[in-house]
Protein backbone atom coordinates (compact mmCIF):
# COMPACT_ATOMS: atom_id res chain seq x y z
CA UNK A 1 0.00 0.00 0.00
CA UNK A 2 1.73 3.61 -0.77
CA UNK A 3 1.27 5.53 2.02
CA UNK A 4 2.62 8.50 1.03
CA UNK A 5 0.62 10.59 2.51
CA UNK A 6 -0.51 13.67 0.97
CA UNK A 7 -1.14 16.43 3.69
CA UNK A 8 -5.14 14.99 4.38
CA UNK A 9 -5.09 19.09 6.08
CA UNK A 10 -7.15 21.12 4.69
CA UNK A 11 -7.86 24.75 4.89
CA UNK A 12 -9.35 27.34 7.65
CA UNK A 13 -11.45 28.47 4.86
CA UNK A 14 -13.01 24.91 4.15
CA UNK A 15 -13.19 24.30 7.93
CA UNK A 16 -15.26 27.71 8.62
CA UNK A 17 -17.19 26.12 5.97
CA UNK A 18 -18.48 23.50 7.09
CA UNK A 19 -18.90 24.71 10.84
CA UNK A 20 -21.03 27.82 8.87
CA UNK A 21 -23.24 25.62 7.43
CA UNK A 22 -23.54 23.08 10.42
CA UNK A 23 -24.74 26.39 12.49
CA UNK A 24 -27.00 27.43 9.53
CA UNK A 25 -28.50 23.75 8.91
CA UNK A 26 -29.51 22.77 12.79
CA UNK A 27 -30.46 26.19 12.68
CA UNK A 28 -32.85 26.20 15.52
CA UNK A 29 -30.84 23.62 17.47
CA UNK A 30 -27.93 25.92 17.13
CA UNK A 31 -30.24 28.54 17.98
CA UNK A 32 -31.27 27.39 21.86
CA UNK A 33 -27.22 26.32 22.29
CA UNK A 34 -26.83 30.26 21.43
CA UNK A 35 -29.74 31.23 23.74
CA UNK A 36 -28.16 29.25 26.58
CA UNK A 37 -24.81 31.31 26.20
CA UNK A 38 -26.64 34.37 25.74
CA UNK A 39 -28.70 34.16 28.81
CA UNK A 40 -25.51 33.07 30.85
CA UNK A 41 -23.69 36.15 29.72
CA UNK A 42 -26.29 38.67 29.93
CA UNK A 43 -26.92 37.59 33.17
CA UNK A 44 -23.21 38.26 34.18
CA UNK A 45 -22.89 41.27 32.29
CA UNK A 46 -26.48 42.53 33.85
CA UNK A 47 -25.48 41.99 37.30
CA UNK A 48 -21.98 43.83 36.86
CA UNK A 49 -23.36 46.96 35.19
CA UNK A 50 -25.88 47.02 38.03
CA UNK A 51 -23.40 47.18 40.71
CA UNK A 52 -21.16 49.73 38.55
CA UNK A 53 -24.24 51.60 38.79
CA UNK A 54 -24.96 51.12 42.71
CA UNK A 55 -21.01 51.60 43.25
CA UNK A 56 -20.99 54.91 41.57
CA UNK A 57 -24.12 56.01 43.24
CA UNK A 58 -23.34 54.80 46.38
CA UNK A 59 -20.47 55.86 46.26
CA UNK A 60 -20.32 57.02 50.14
CA UNK A 61 -21.49 53.80 51.49
CA UNK A 62 -19.24 51.41 49.22
CA UNK A 63 -20.49 48.23 47.31
CA UNK A 64 -22.26 46.43 49.91
CA UNK A 65 -21.24 42.25 50.22
CA UNK A 66 -24.92 41.03 48.73
CA UNK A 67 -23.27 42.79 45.33
CA UNK A 68 -20.01 40.57 45.58
CA UNK A 69 -22.36 37.52 45.97
CA UNK A 70 -24.63 38.45 43.04
CA UNK A 71 -21.47 38.21 40.98
CA UNK A 72 -20.14 35.63 42.27
CA UNK A 73 -23.52 33.25 41.70
CA UNK A 74 -23.50 35.10 38.18
CA UNK A 75 -20.65 33.80 36.92
CA UNK A 76 -21.12 30.49 38.41
CA UNK A 77 -24.88 30.68 36.36
CA UNK A 78 -22.91 31.48 33.58
CA UNK A 79 -20.22 29.09 33.75
CA UNK A 80 -22.34 26.15 34.26
CA UNK A 81 -25.24 27.34 31.41
CA UNK A 82 -22.43 27.95 29.10
CA UNK A 83 -20.75 24.60 29.58
CA UNK A 84 -23.72 22.77 30.37
CA UNK A 85 -25.45 23.72 26.51
CA UNK A 86 -22.12 23.00 24.63
CA UNK A 87 -21.63 19.75 26.42
CA UNK A 88 -25.24 18.94 25.93
CA UNK A 89 -24.75 19.76 21.69
CA UNK A 90 -21.61 17.63 21.43
CA UNK A 91 -22.80 14.84 23.24
CA UNK A 92 -26.19 14.42 20.82
CA UNK A 93 -23.16 14.32 18.44
CA UNK A 94 -21.05 11.86 19.17
CA UNK A 95 -22.46 9.41 15.69
CA UNK A 96 -22.10 12.24 13.73
CA UNK A 97 -18.27 12.63 14.94
CA UNK A 98 -18.42 8.48 14.14
CA UNK A 99 -18.95 9.12 10.68
CA UNK A 100 -16.28 11.48 10.03
CA UNK A 101 -13.97 9.27 11.09
CA UNK A 102 -15.07 6.78 9.02
CA UNK A 103 -15.43 9.18 6.16
CA UNK A 104 -11.27 9.42 6.85
CA UNK A 105 -11.49 12.54 8.98
CA UNK A 106 -8.40 12.92 11.20
CA UNK A 107 -9.33 13.29 15.03
CA UNK A 108 -7.65 16.80 15.19
CA UNK A 109 -9.35 18.02 12.36
CA UNK A 110 -13.06 16.67 14.20
CA UNK A 111 -12.02 18.28 16.86
CA UNK A 112 -11.22 21.76 15.05
CA UNK A 113 -14.49 21.39 13.07
CA UNK A 114 -16.34 21.71 16.60
CA UNK A 115 -14.65 24.08 18.41
CA UNK A 116 -14.85 26.66 14.96
CA UNK A 117 -18.36 25.75 15.12
CA UNK A 118 -18.18 26.56 19.08
CA UNK A 119 -16.56 29.87 18.81
CA UNK A 120 -19.04 31.07 16.11
CA UNK A 121 -21.86 30.42 18.65
CA UNK A 122 -19.52 32.01 21.63
CA UNK A 123 -18.82 35.09 19.56
CA UNK A 124 -22.26 35.27 18.80
CA UNK A 125 -23.39 34.81 22.09
CA UNK A 126 -20.88 36.24 24.38
CA UNK A 127 -21.58 40.09 21.81
CA UNK A 128 -25.48 39.55 22.02
CA UNK A 129 -25.49 38.06 26.14
CA UNK A 130 -22.76 40.93 26.96
CA UNK A 131 -24.84 44.06 25.15
CA UNK A 132 -28.28 43.26 26.73
CA UNK A 133 -26.68 42.34 30.05
CA UNK A 134 -26.05 45.93 30.64
CA UNK A 135 -29.31 47.18 28.98
CA UNK A 136 -30.89 44.93 31.30
CA UNK A 137 -28.40 46.45 34.18
CA UNK A 138 -29.61 50.00 33.01
CA UNK A 139 -32.93 48.90 33.33
CA UNK A 140 -33.38 47.41 36.86
CA UNK A 141 -32.16 50.37 38.23
CA UNK A 142 -34.61 52.46 36.73
CA UNK A 143 -37.13 52.43 39.86
CA UNK A 144 -34.17 53.95 41.83
CA UNK A 145 -32.61 55.86 39.82
CA UNK A 146 -33.05 58.62 37.36
CA UNK A 147 -32.22 57.53 33.87
CA UNK A 148 -30.36 60.63 33.31
CA UNK A 149 -28.58 60.14 36.37
CA UNK A 150 -27.40 56.68 35.38
CA UNK A 151 -26.72 57.66 31.66
CA UNK A 152 -24.11 60.40 33.53
CA UNK A 153 -22.34 57.17 35.24
CA UNK A 154 -22.14 55.12 32.00
CA UNK A 155 -20.85 58.07 30.20
CA UNK A 156 -18.06 58.58 32.83
CA UNK A 157 -17.38 54.50 32.90
CA UNK A 158 -17.36 54.09 29.50
CA UNK A 159 -14.19 52.50 29.68
CA UNK A 160 -15.18 49.58 32.58
CA UNK A 161 -18.50 49.02 30.06
CA UNK A 162 -16.19 48.52 26.59
CA UNK A 163 -13.94 46.08 29.39
CA UNK A 164 -17.05 44.58 30.67
CA UNK A 165 -18.25 43.92 26.85
CA UNK A 166 -14.72 42.46 26.20
CA UNK A 167 -14.73 40.13 29.38
CA UNK A 168 -18.25 38.48 28.24
CA UNK A 169 -16.79 37.75 24.78
CA UNK A 170 -13.74 36.31 26.34
CA UNK A 171 -15.65 34.52 29.00
CA UNK A 172 -18.08 32.80 26.38
CA UNK A 173 -15.23 31.82 23.99
CA UNK A 174 -12.89 30.17 26.24
CA UNK A 175 -16.01 28.38 27.95
CA UNK A 176 -17.70 27.13 24.60
CA UNK A 177 -14.00 26.04 23.19
CA UNK A 178 -13.28 24.40 26.19
CA UNK A 179 -16.82 22.67 27.15
CA UNK A 180 -16.70 21.60 23.45
CA UNK A 181 -13.22 20.57 23.32
CA UNK A 182 -13.18 17.95 26.01
CA UNK A 183 -15.94 15.80 24.93
CA UNK A 184 -15.47 16.43 21.46
CA UNK A 185 -11.84 14.91 22.03
CA UNK A 186 -13.04 12.21 24.54
CA UNK A 187 -15.38 11.25 21.12
CA UNK A 188 -13.11 11.37 18.40
CA UNK A 189 -10.91 9.43 20.59
CA UNK A 190 -13.58 6.55 20.08
CA UNK A 191 -12.76 3.58 17.49
CA UNK A 192 -15.57 5.14 14.79
CA UNK A 193 -17.15 1.50 15.29
CA UNK A 194 -17.84 2.82 19.06
CA UNK A 195 -18.92 6.00 18.17
CA UNK A 196 -21.04 5.01 15.82
CA UNK A 197 -23.04 2.78 18.43
CA UNK A 198 -22.80 5.71 21.26
CA UNK A 199 -26.29 6.44 22.38
CA UNK A 200 -27.50 9.35 24.20
CA UNK B 1 5.21 -12.68 -2.64
CA UNK B 2 2.32 -14.41 -3.61
CA UNK B 3 1.15 -15.26 -7.31
CA UNK B 4 -2.39 -14.00 -6.37
CA UNK B 5 -2.56 -10.88 -4.69
CA UNK B 6 -4.54 -10.56 -1.94
CA UNK B 7 -6.17 -7.39 -1.01
CA UNK B 8 -7.66 -8.45 2.35
CA UNK B 9 -5.85 -11.06 4.57
CA UNK B 10 -6.90 -11.41 7.99
CA UNK B 11 -5.37 -14.24 10.08
CA UNK B 12 -6.91 -15.41 13.29
CA UNK B 13 -9.06 -12.76 14.66
CA UNK B 14 -10.15 -12.76 18.33
CA UNK B 15 -12.96 -9.98 19.05
CA UNK B 16 -14.79 -10.06 22.52
CA UNK B 17 -17.23 -7.97 24.19
CA UNK B 18 -16.85 -7.55 27.88
CA UNK B 19 -20.78 -6.15 29.36
CA UNK B 20 -20.09 -6.47 33.37
CA UNK B 21 -19.33 -9.67 33.56
CA UNK B 22 -20.97 -10.86 30.40
CA UNK B 23 -18.49 -11.73 27.72
CA UNK B 24 -19.64 -11.89 24.16
CA UNK B 25 -17.40 -13.74 22.03
CA UNK B 26 -17.87 -11.94 18.71
CA UNK B 27 -15.25 -13.53 16.82
CA UNK B 28 -13.40 -16.63 17.85
CA UNK B 29 -10.60 -17.33 15.22
CA UNK B 30 -11.49 -16.11 12.40
CA UNK B 31 -8.98 -16.52 8.77
CA UNK B 32 -9.20 -15.91 5.10
CA UNK B 33 -8.18 -14.13 2.27
CA UNK B 34 -9.83 -11.87 -0.51
CA UNK B 35 -8.23 -11.76 -4.14
CA UNK B 36 -8.83 -8.20 -6.02
CA UNK B 37 -11.26 -7.70 -8.17
CA UNK B 38 -13.62 -10.66 -5.47
CA UNK B 39 -17.45 -9.89 -4.68
CA UNK B 40 -17.69 -11.48 -1.36
CA UNK B 41 -20.70 -11.82 0.43
CA UNK B 42 -20.39 -12.76 4.10
CA UNK B 43 -23.68 -14.77 5.48
CA UNK B 44 -24.63 -16.06 8.88
CA UNK B 45 -27.44 -16.15 10.90
CA UNK B 46 -28.08 -12.54 13.23
CA UNK B 47 -25.75 -12.53 16.21
CA UNK B 48 -23.01 -14.31 14.01
CA UNK B 49 -20.28 -11.57 13.80
CA UNK B 50 -20.92 -10.04 10.82
CA UNK B 51 -20.83 -6.68 11.54
CA UNK B 52 -17.88 -7.50 13.97
CA UNK B 53 -15.71 -8.61 11.12
CA UNK B 54 -17.04 -5.44 8.93
CA UNK B 55 -15.29 -3.15 11.73
CA UNK B 56 -12.70 -5.36 12.06
CA UNK B 57 -11.63 -5.68 8.54
CA UNK B 58 -12.20 -1.57 7.83
CA UNK B 59 -10.34 -0.63 10.74
CA UNK B 60 -13.44 0.44 12.32
CA UNK B 61 -13.12 -0.93 15.62
CA UNK B 62 -10.10 -2.31 17.66
CA UNK B 63 -9.54 -6.01 17.73
CA UNK B 64 -8.18 -8.16 20.66
CA UNK B 65 -5.96 -10.65 18.74
CA UNK B 66 -4.67 -11.59 15.46
CA UNK B 67 -3.91 -9.51 12.01
CA UNK B 68 -5.57 -7.58 9.58
CA UNK B 69 -3.83 -7.11 6.58
CA UNK B 70 -4.92 -4.85 3.68
CA UNK B 71 -3.01 -4.75 0.73
CA UNK B 72 -0.46 -6.38 2.84
CA UNK B 73 0.00 -3.78 5.55
CA UNK B 74 -0.74 -4.89 8.69
CA UNK B 75 -3.10 -2.14 9.63
CA UNK B 76 -2.36 -2.68 13.35
CA UNK B 77 0.64 -0.96 12.59
CA UNK B 78 -1.14 2.80 11.21
CA UNK B 79 -0.79 4.80 13.30
CA UNK B 80 -4.11 7.33 13.66
CA UNK B 81 -3.17 9.05 10.79
CA UNK B 82 -2.61 6.34 8.42
CA UNK B 83 -6.07 4.70 9.65
CA UNK B 84 -7.17 7.76 8.65
CA UNK B 85 -5.83 7.69 5.47
CA UNK B 86 -6.85 4.22 5.10
CA UNK B 87 -10.23 4.74 5.33
CA UNK B 88 -10.39 8.33 3.38
CA UNK B 89 -8.88 6.80 0.23
CA UNK B 90 -8.57 2.94 0.94
CA UNK B 91 -11.59 1.70 1.84
CA UNK B 92 -15.47 3.16 1.55
CA UNK B 93 -17.80 2.10 3.87
CA UNK B 94 -21.70 1.65 3.20
CA UNK B 95 -23.77 0.47 6.38
CA UNK B 96 -27.06 -0.38 6.65
CA UNK B 97 -28.50 2.51 8.47
CA UNK B 98 -27.07 4.89 5.67
CA UNK B 99 -24.98 7.34 8.56
CA UNK B 100 -25.35 9.99 6.33
CA UNK B 101 -24.32 13.59 7.39
CA UNK B 102 -28.15 15.39 7.81
CA UNK B 103 -27.09 18.66 8.39
CA UNK B 104 -25.68 18.59 4.38
CA UNK B 105 -27.43 18.03 1.10
CA UNK B 106 -26.77 14.43 -0.94
CA UNK B 107 -23.75 16.41 -2.77
CA UNK B 108 -21.93 17.57 0.24
CA UNK B 109 -22.19 14.57 1.47
CA UNK B 110 -20.24 13.16 -1.38
CA UNK B 111 -17.84 16.05 -1.44
CA UNK B 112 -16.86 15.83 2.56
CA UNK B 113 -14.60 12.79 2.11
CA UNK B 114 -12.56 14.51 -1.20
CA UNK B 115 -12.61 17.88 1.51
CA UNK B 116 -10.98 15.18 3.92
CA UNK B 117 -8.15 14.39 1.01
CA UNK B 118 -8.08 17.79 -0.07
CA UNK B 119 -9.44 17.97 -3.26
CA UNK B 120 -9.80 21.17 -4.87
CA UNK B 121 -13.38 22.87 -4.79
CA UNK B 122 -13.75 22.38 -8.72
CA UNK B 123 -12.41 19.15 -8.97
CA UNK B 124 -14.86 18.19 -5.62
CA UNK B 125 -17.94 19.69 -7.78
CA UNK B 126 -17.40 17.46 -10.88
CA UNK B 127 -16.84 14.46 -9.32
CA UNK B 128 -19.45 14.74 -6.70
CA UNK B 129 -21.55 15.50 -10.03
CA UNK B 130 -20.26 12.94 -11.66
CA UNK B 131 -20.95 9.77 -9.15
CA UNK B 132 -24.88 11.26 -8.13
CA UNK B 133 -24.98 10.78 -12.22
CA UNK B 134 -23.73 7.02 -11.74
CA UNK B 135 -26.38 6.26 -8.80
CA UNK B 136 -28.97 7.71 -10.65
CA UNK B 137 -29.53 11.24 -8.43
CA UNK B 138 -28.15 13.98 -10.45
CA UNK B 139 -32.00 15.89 -9.82
CA UNK B 140 -31.41 15.40 -5.72
CA UNK B 141 -27.90 17.03 -5.41
CA UNK B 142 -29.29 19.72 -3.25
CA UNK B 143 -31.45 17.29 -1.07
CA UNK B 144 -30.70 16.76 2.31
CA UNK B 145 -30.73 13.32 3.96
CA UNK B 146 -34.20 13.54 5.39
CA UNK B 147 -36.21 14.31 1.84
CA UNK B 148 -35.02 11.15 0.10
CA UNK B 149 -35.86 8.00 0.44
CA UNK B 150 -34.15 5.09 2.37
CA UNK B 151 -33.36 4.09 -1.56
CA UNK B 152 -31.62 6.80 -2.51
CA UNK B 153 -29.85 7.45 0.79
CA UNK B 154 -28.32 4.15 0.73
CA UNK B 155 -27.42 5.71 -3.53
CA UNK B 156 -25.82 8.93 -1.56
CA UNK B 157 -24.05 6.75 0.82
CA UNK B 158 -22.68 4.42 -2.00
CA UNK B 159 -21.53 7.83 -3.96
CA UNK B 160 -19.94 8.90 -0.82
CA UNK B 161 -18.42 5.64 -0.48
CA UNK B 162 -16.78 5.41 -4.07
CA UNK B 163 -15.32 9.79 -3.38
CA UNK B 164 -12.03 8.62 -3.24
CA UNK B 165 -12.16 6.05 -5.99
CA UNK B 166 -11.30 2.79 -3.13
CA UNK B 167 -9.90 -0.35 -4.20
CA UNK B 168 -12.13 -1.63 -1.28
CA UNK B 169 -15.95 -1.14 -0.44
CA UNK B 170 -17.13 -2.49 2.26
CA UNK B 171 -21.12 -3.04 2.63
CA UNK B 172 -22.63 -3.92 5.91
CA UNK B 173 -26.11 -5.14 5.26
CA UNK B 174 -26.56 -2.23 2.56
CA UNK B 175 -29.98 -3.71 1.86
CA UNK B 176 -31.49 -4.89 4.55
CA UNK B 177 -33.56 -1.38 5.22
CA UNK B 178 -34.80 -1.75 1.79
CA UNK B 179 -37.55 -2.82 -0.23
CA UNK B 180 -37.04 -5.99 -2.47
CA UNK B 181 -36.85 -3.54 -5.71
CA UNK B 182 -34.79 -0.78 -3.96
CA UNK B 183 -32.15 -3.79 -2.83
CA UNK B 184 -32.16 -5.35 -6.13
CA UNK B 185 -31.10 -1.90 -7.72
CA UNK B 186 -28.51 -1.61 -5.10
CA UNK B 187 -26.72 -4.92 -5.57
CA UNK B 188 -26.56 -4.11 -9.24
CA UNK B 189 -24.42 -0.68 -8.41
CA UNK B 190 -22.49 -2.67 -6.23
CA UNK B 191 -22.07 -5.75 -8.97
CA UNK B 192 -21.39 -2.89 -11.51
CA UNK B 193 -18.74 -1.13 -9.34
CA UNK B 194 -17.25 -4.17 -9.36
CA UNK B 195 -17.47 -5.37 -12.88
CA UNK B 196 -16.56 -2.48 -14.61
CA UNK B 197 -13.85 -0.48 -12.19
CA UNK B 198 -12.56 -3.57 -10.79
CA UNK B 199 -13.70 -2.91 -6.96
CA UNK B 200 -13.42 -5.39 -4.40
CA UNK B 201 -16.57 -5.62 -2.54
CA UNK B 202 -17.20 -6.87 0.37
CA UNK B 203 -21.23 -6.61 1.50
CA UNK B 204 -21.91 -8.97 4.97
CA UNK B 205 -25.61 -9.26 4.26
CA UNK B 206 -28.53 -11.59 5.24
CA UNK B 207 -30.00 -10.99 1.53
CA UNK B 208 -30.24 -14.12 -0.32
CA UNK B 209 -30.21 -12.11 -3.64
CA UNK B 210 -26.66 -11.11 -3.02
CA UNK B 211 -25.61 -15.14 -3.51
CA UNK B 212 -25.68 -15.07 -6.95
CA UNK B 213 -23.46 -11.88 -8.26
CA UNK B 214 -20.91 -13.41 -5.31
CA UNK B 215 -17.55 -14.85 -6.10
CA UNK B 216 -17.58 -16.80 -3.62
CA UNK B 217 -19.59 -16.64 -0.20
CA UNK B 218 -17.67 -16.67 3.55
CA UNK B 219 -20.45 -18.80 6.20
CA UNK B 220 -19.86 -17.32 9.82
CA UNK B 221 -21.20 -19.23 12.67
CA UNK B 222 -20.57 -18.39 16.10
CA UNK B 223 -17.91 -15.88 15.50
CA UNK B 224 -16.09 -18.69 12.93
CA UNK B 225 -15.79 -18.88 9.67
CA UNK B 226 -18.08 -22.04 8.98
CA UNK B 227 -17.49 -22.82 5.02
CA UNK B 228 -16.25 -20.79 2.50
CA UNK B 229 -18.05 -21.50 -1.07
CA UNK B 230 -17.62 -20.57 -4.45
CA UNK B 231 -20.56 -19.12 -6.48
CA UNK B 232 -20.51 -22.61 -8.98
CA UNK B 233 -20.92 -24.68 -6.11
CA UNK B 234 -23.76 -22.46 -4.39
CA UNK B 235 -26.07 -21.92 -7.65
CA UNK B 236 -26.34 -25.91 -7.76
CA UNK B 237 -27.25 -27.02 -4.65
CA UNK B 238 -29.66 -24.94 -2.51
CA UNK B 239 -29.16 -22.35 0.31
CA UNK B 240 -29.73 -22.97 3.87
N1 LIG C 1 -20.84 -3.29 21.25
C1 LIG C 1 -21.18 -4.52 21.63
N2 LIG C 1 -21.22 -4.82 22.93
C2 LIG C 1 -21.52 -6.06 23.34
N3 LIG C 1 -21.81 -7.06 22.53
C3 LIG C 1 -21.78 -6.84 21.22
C4 LIG C 1 -21.46 -5.55 20.69
N4 LIG C 1 -21.51 -5.61 19.34
C5 LIG C 1 -21.85 -6.89 19.05
N5 LIG C 1 -22.00 -7.62 20.17
C6 LIG C 1 -22.35 -9.06 20.23
O1 LIG C 1 -21.46 -9.75 19.40
C7 LIG C 1 -22.14 -10.76 18.68
C8 LIG C 1 -21.95 -10.52 17.20
O2 LIG C 1 -22.63 -9.34 16.84
P1 LIG C 1 -22.67 -8.78 15.36
O3 LIG C 1 -23.31 -7.46 15.43
O4 LIG C 1 -21.32 -8.85 14.80
O5 LIG C 1 -23.62 -9.84 14.66
P2 LIG C 1 -24.19 -9.81 13.16
O6 LIG C 1 -23.79 -11.10 12.55
O7 LIG C 1 -23.81 -8.58 12.48
O8 LIG C 1 -25.74 -9.84 13.42
P3 LIG C 1 -26.90 -9.17 12.53
O9 LIG C 1 -27.07 -10.06 11.35
O10 LIG C 1 -28.08 -9.20 13.43
O11 LIG C 1 -26.47 -7.80 12.17
C9 LIG C 1 -23.59 -10.69 19.12
O12 LIG C 1 -23.80 -11.69 20.09
C10 LIG C 1 -23.74 -9.32 19.70
O13 LIG C 1 -24.67 -9.32 20.72
MG1 LIG D 1 -24.84 -6.90 11.76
Amino acid sequence: MDLNLPEPDFSFFEMLYLSFSNIRRRFLRSLITALGIILGIAFMAALLTSSLILGAMQAESGVEAYQFWLVGISLVVCFGGITNSMLMAVNERVKEIGVYKCIGGLDSHIVRLFIVEALLLGILGGGIGGVLGIIFGFIINLNRFSFDEMSVVLQNNSIILIALLLLSLLISMVLTALATYIPARRAANLSPAEALRYEN
Amino acid sequence: MSLVEHVVEIEDVHKTFIMGKIKVYALQGVSFKIKREEYISIMGPSGSGKSTLFNAIGGLDVIDSGEIYIDQVDIAELDATELAWLRNRKIGYIFQTFNLLLAFTAQENIEIPMVFAGVSREERRKRSKELLKIVGLSDRARNKPGQLSGGQQQRVAIARALANDPAIVLADEPTANLDLETGLDIIELLRNLNKEKGTTIITATHDLKMISISDRIIWIRDGLVDRIEDRADVEIGTVD
